[in-house]
């Protein structure tokens, strides 16, 4: 579904993907992710030496690929300047 | 989010404590032995990181960078006495999660600017497992912590410690900290599995 967001020069631009609204460490954000794996990359999480919880579960890292985002997710990042 | 800190007590080992732990669900397990060498640690720290690792939960070490980069472990708990965050984190790059302790805001400030992952907040209360202690924080003090953080926009997971009881949880958490740091509460329990459970299913309800 298409939907309008504004950029900060108050442009209205058209986004052909569908964009989910999530909270990182209490930040509003928006992703196009579809699950933590696809998140991770779009945040460029290290390979190593990261912890992630959602909806306060921490979820283990073999497990992030078939962990599905939810819209609305409050999601933890423990890995410096996450969402920062 | 729930975090256990390993201890000892008449009925249980460090190990035991942390196999009870996992057993209960728990996915984030620190190993605190203050008063050990490195070489008493590291054998118990071998295998408490593969019961971590088969569980898939993430495995901290209090205070020992050398020991964590060695054994590969996720990452490293300093406290106030322990090595600074900013030469941790020069140690051990970003591969590595790097929490440190904080009583209060400027602490946190400190360690947000020098790198660290997440901040171990408290004492919530008098506790007996933590010798030296920093005055306690109450829930108007994670309040005033929490707001001078927004104030300042420094975005870092926050975790309670300090004498937190079951009952405390849905307070703490209402003031806006991230996550809830474990010990006595849990092995003193008469079913620690079991009260783990309990303490996992109150944090996720909040």
């Amino acid at each position: 579904m298409p939907r309008v967001a504004s950029d900060n020069t108050g442009c209205s631009i058209f986004l052909c993907l569908y964009v989910m609204n999530v909270q990182i460490n209490n930040q509003d954000r928006q992703t196009e992710a579809r699950n933590l794996q696809d998140l991770a990359i779009e945040l460029q999480l290290p390979q190593k030496g990261v912890a992630v919880a959602i909806d306060n579960q921490m979820i283990p890292r073999g497990s992030w690929a078939q962990t599905a985002l939810q819209e609305g997710a409050r999601i933890v990042i423990i890995k410096a300047a996450c969402g920062g | 989010m729930l975090q256990f800190i390993s201890h000892y007590t008449d009925r249980y080992t460090y190990l035991d404590s942390i196999r009870l732990a996992l057993e209960g669900g728990c996915r984030w397990i620190q190993l605190r032995m203050k008063d050990a060498t490195d070489d008493e640690v590291r054998p118990i720290a071998l295998v408490a990181q593969r019961l971590c690792r088969e569980a898939g939960a993430t495995f901290i070490i209090d205070d020992r960078v050398g020991l964590v980069r060695e054994l590969h472990a996720d990452g490293v708990h300093l406290g106030q006495n322990d090595m600074p965050i900013r030469e941790a984190r020069r140690l051990l790059g970003d591969g590595f999660i790097i929490g440190g302790t904080a009583n209060t805001f400027e602490q946190v400030r400190t360690h947000y600017e020098s790198s660290a992952d997440y901040i171990g907040c408290g004492p919530f209360r008098f506790t007996t497992t933590k010798q030296k202690l920093a005055p306690v924080l109450g829930l108007d003090g994670y309040r005033t912590i929490i707001s001078e953080m927004e104030a300042t926009h420094i975005h870092i997971p926050i975790v309670a410690i300090g004498g937190i009881t079951e009952e405390d949880i849905p307070d703490i958490l209402q003031t806006g900290v991230t996550g809830i740091a474990l010990s006595g509460t849990v092995l003193r329990a008469d079913d620690p599995v079991q009260k783990m459970k309990q303490l996992i299913n109150t944090v996720n309800h909040e």
